[in-house]
């Protein structure tokens, strides 16, 4: 599930060795976010990835614009997709659903013309649009530079890159993990020396804490942080802008695992809960697997290496024989590099930013339905009682919105945390309810049923079964 | 400057689709979301009658941040919406005025 | 050893049921003790429709239906609790030939005066209400049926509790019941003891297990109910919906989301505390929901759970004091229990207290009677 870099890494394997498999991705072409396709209406030199091709491959049913919303049993899954809907059972599942942008609020985050750094390189990606004319990029992490390398190829003047980390004074360190993979340090190192060239001011250790305009985006304030991550309300620099580039990172998309019973683990270093899994990448359910961001964010190339491995363990499982289980073995190894890799490059975006302190009271926390912190807040003064998650999402609706909380749990759990003076992973998370994702009622009437098992009426007694 | 990139692009035709009632412009392969950002058109709806302005956000479909209306009926996400000939869209979804 | 709280009377249980009893005995200035063993509204009352009606009730329960619609409106209106409650009026709908036929039999000229109802053929029920689908062939309109918001209902309960000076105590399960004389001694797992004068079983699905000790085995049964809610939409059904054979609720919210409802079973159940979705009840109830309601077809939905209810093998609830125990009372069992929470609270009040009863006829909830 999920046509991204793991998923098609995944099928590629299956190929490799003669064996079927199902792709589904609700998306209309595969790629994924890493490998997202321009539209083909829109044409450019620019070639696809060759690992696109394997969903044309006769060993692979590729089934586009489908959604998962459920599964009703442990490797049963409900899809829904413009078709109809229906059931899909399997023996094996390898999950590859990826991860999504992290929330991180500040004053005036919700403003159109504010776009998060995924949804930017994806504008630029599948049809080559920018988001604005004058731009700040700003937040944490490595996408951050890819989101402004889109920005340059389409010619836009990059006003700042505003990094939370001290990136220049932690990098050096994390040379020996990042030189295991060298490809990926230059194509970094490339991008760096681009805002250098083009003199685009690179601001460290400090962040966007406000967004101002009417109805688009017009200006921002930019101020720094202290060593203890605190905001410098003293000084600051204002850009006036039309767009703003927004992102803290990834977090892996939790509501399949979770609503496919997979158990949890909380990773502080990530600061997110991820599933379980063994050396195979295995979760606990028997016969489900998880791959790539989806199971904890370290970049495609890992992804691809994760997706290989799980589709080896599972044809090593189903006739095992020593050519697969010697390139499972070389995979697993390959993965400890990426990984390495990975954590080498966290390290260098490691902020002592408190996302909390970025929250002012109009700060919108739940975009959906519109709650603000002035709202949350009054919840949280009293340390000695400070409610439960699902008691702030029953008491505000903060959470109760189409994107399933996806937007603002990571938020409050971070706000809790500190109320609490507890670590996140003691903030218990709501049930995660399907459907998955928001679907449409008149999309679930193609399925074949069963005569209905109808609710006892109340106007007979009970035991009384009278349909 | 066009927000649609110039650079090693070539696009189709272009047609007319309509927002709120105004004809717009849009080009073969691009979804609602990119057409109402190079329009500089926000999206302002009701939450419970409170009217609150927002655009695209996340872009991959999971935000529903760019929630329109289409063609009267339902409600879907301008990111993984494509722009075909007269379509018709409604970005302001004044829901909760009961 | 612990210290043992002083009450007049200890109410175990804070969904509606409790916190209405305790509303209404400390509106007589009775000192009242809430004991919750995980979060007030946690369960059934917070796993709800919020359907407050009287037409889809059984004939038994009818008028302890109105008092409660009565009591729900004075709290809402003049006693200033925001419980989202509306009297927006309720169709009750009848699809095919069968089905008309057992609407018509639930009809009768005294219901008809008394509720005020009326009754639309489909060519009437269109003009009434142009939203409903032409697979309803009739409806019986009654404008007292009405909804509540019950995210909203549980806080405000909570809060009109703590405010009259009602104490709530979550996070504490009973682990012990103890007659002792003219008093009850209750021991929590928090740990704590409280004695009180009277003693309310408010505790939906547990109760059964708390009044064992009493050596009382209760006939109650769980059911496992689905909801499901969409996203807010501009104005689609401006009544409350239900069905003759109950098979169906649904409403809109102020905010414009739309419930859907009608007991519908999921898995699972009190014993193994799970409270799963079953995937094709589900579909069938959703795909009812749009055959009544068309327009459903063009909205998404975006969450679907299960609750639990506690039912008695009659529907009716046992509302009253324990055989044997005179100052131990039960209120809970009514099939729509969460409509009839207010009156429910109110009664219980009054026969705590030794008041003159509102209603008449409750010797048919006596929790002694035989099933």
């Amino acid at each position: 599930m999920g046509a991204g870099p793991a998923g098609l890494a995944a099928a590629a394997e299956f190929v490799r060795f003669g064996t079927p498999c199902t792709i589904l991705d609700d998306q209309k072409r595969p790629g994924g976010q890493y490998f997202r396709q321009l539209s083909p209406e829109i044409q450019s030199t620019e070639q696809n990835p060759r690992l696109l091709d394997v969903c044309g491959h006769r060993l692979v049913e590729f089934r586009c614009e489908t959604t998962v919303w459920d599964f009703p049993a442990p490797r049963t899954l409900a899809w829904v997709s413009g078709t109809g809907n229906g059931r899909l059972n399997t023996r094996t599942l390898i999950l590859a659903t990826g991860a999504y942008d992290r929330p991180a609020p500040f004053q005036g985050w919700t403003l159109p013309g504010v776009i998060s750094a995924g949804g930017m390189v994806n504008l630029y990606k599948s049809q080559r649009v920018v988001a604005g004319s004058r731009v700040v990029v700003a937040g944490n992490g490595p996408l951050l530079l890819t989101a402004a390398q889109c920005l340059f190829q389409a010619g836009v003047e990059v006003l700042a890159l505003v990094e939370a980390a001290p990136f220049a004074t932690q990098v050096i360190p994390q040379f020996p993990g990042l030189m295991t993979q060298p490809g990926l340090l230059g194509k970094g190192m490339s991008y760096r020396y681009g805002l250098w060239r083009r003199s685009v001011p690179v601001l460290e250790q400090q962040v966007v804490t406000r967004a101002r305009g009417d109805h688009w985006i017009e200006n921002i304030e930019v101020r720094p942080l202290d060593d203890k991550g605190k905001i410098c309300r003293e000084r600051r620099v204002e850009f006036d802008v039309d767009a703003l580039v927004t992102g803290y990172g990834l977090m892996p998309s939790l509501e399949l695992t979770r609503l496919a019973g997979c158990r949890h683990s909380f990773h502080s270093l990530g600061d997110t809960w991820v599933p379980e899994r063994s050396t195979d990448l295995e979760t606990s359910v028997p016969g489900v697997y998880v791959v790539g961001d989806g199971a904890g964010v370290a970049g495609y190339q890992n992804a691809m290496v994760e997706g290989r491995i799980a589709a080896l363990a599972i044809l090593n499982r189903e006739e095992p024989s020593s050519r697969v289980s010697a390139a499972l073995k070389v995979a697993i190894r390959q993965r400890c590099r990426r990984q390495r890799f990975s954590q080498a490059l966290s390290n260098c975006y490691r902020t002592p930013l408190d996302y909390s302190a970025l929250v002012t009271p109009d700060t919108v926390i739940c975009r959906c339905e519109n709650v603000l912190f002035s709202e949350i807040r009054p919840m949280l003064t009293d340390k000695g009682s400070v409610p439960s998650l699902a008691r702030v999402k029953s008491e505000t609706r903060a959470g109760m919105g189409r994107c399933g909380g996806r937007n603002c749990i990571p938020s409050l759990v971070r706000l809790l945390s500190s109320a609490t003076g507890q670590s996140s992973e003691t903030i218990a998370l709501p049930r995660t309810r399907p459907p998955a994702r928001p679907i449409r009622i008149g999309d679930l009437f193609s399925e074949a049923l069963p005569d209905p098992d109808l609710p006892a009426d109340p106007h007979s007694p009970r035991g009384v079964k009278d349909r | 400057m066009s927000l649609r990139v110039k650079n090693d692009v070539a696009r189709g035709e272009p047609f007319v689709i309509e927002i709120d009632g105004e004809p717009i412009q849009a080009y073969p392969g691009e979804t609602v979301a990119a057409i109402l950002i190079v329009n500089r058109i926000a999206l302002v709806r009701t939450v419970a009658a409170h009217p609150i302005t927002r655009g695209y956000y996340c872009g991959m479909g999971v935000c529903w941040e760019c929630a329109v209306r289409i063609n009267g009926r339902s409600i879907v996400r301008a990111c993984m919406e494509p722009a075909v000939k007269n379509l018709q869209v409604e970005t302001c979804l004044n829901v909760g005025d009961l | 050893m612990s210290v043992t709280t002083e009450s007049d009377v200890l109410v175990i249980g804070g969904g509606i049921i409790g916190l209405c009893s305790a509303y209404f005995l400390l509106k007589e200035r009775t000192r009242v003790f809430v004991v919750e063993q995980n979060e007030i509204w946690s369960d059934s009352s917070g796993a709800n429709a919020g359907t407050v009606s009287v037409q889809n009730k059984i004939s038994g329960l009818q008028p302890l239906a109105l008092m409660s619609i009565d009591l729900w409106r004075q709290m809402q209106n003049d006693e200033q609790l925001d419980l989202g409650f509306r009297q927006v009026g309720g169709l009750r709908v009848a699809m095919g030939r069968d089905q008309v036929r057992e609407l018509r039999q639930g009809w009768s000229d005294e219901a008809e005066q008394e509720l005020s109802l009326r009754w639309l053929e489909q060519d009437e029920l269109t003009k009434f209400a142009s939203w409903i689908g032409p697979d309803v062939n009739a409806a019986v309109y009654c404008p007292a049926d009405s909804q509540s918001i019950p995210l909203k209902a549980g806080p405000a309960l909570r809060k009109a509790v703590e405010q009259q000076g009602g104490f709530i105590q979550s996070g504490a399960a009973v682990i012990d019941i103890e007659p002792s004389g003219d008093s009850v001694l209750v021991t929590t797992d928090e740990p704590g003891r409280i004695r009180c004068r009277h003693l309310v079983v408010a505790a939906g699905p547990w109760a059964k297990g708390l009044v064992r000790c009493l050596g009382i085995d209760l006939p109650v049964s769980v059911d496992v109910n689905m909801l499901s809610i969409t996203e807010p939409v501009g104005p689609l059904i401006d009544r409350v919906v239900t069905h003759v054979s109950g098979i169906l609720s649904l409403k809109q919210y102020p905010n414009g989301t739309c419930m859907i409802g009608g007991g519908w079973q999921g898995q699972g159940g009190f014993d193994s505390n799970s409270k799963e979705l079953d995937y094709q009840n589900l579909i069938h109830n959703i795909r009812l929901a749009a055959s009544v309601v068309p327009g459903l077809r063009n909205v998404n939905l975006v969450r679907s759970w299960a609750g639990f209810e506690p039912v008695m093998p009659d529907a009716l609830p046992c509302l009253g004091c324990l055989p044997g125990h005179p100052n131990i009372w039960i209120a809970t069992g009514a099939r729509g229990g969460y409509s009839l929470g207010p009156a429910q609270g109110k009664l219980i009040s009054e026969m705590v207290l030794g008041k003159a009863l509102s209603l008449e006829g409750t010797a048919a909830f006596d929790p002694g009677r035989t099933f």
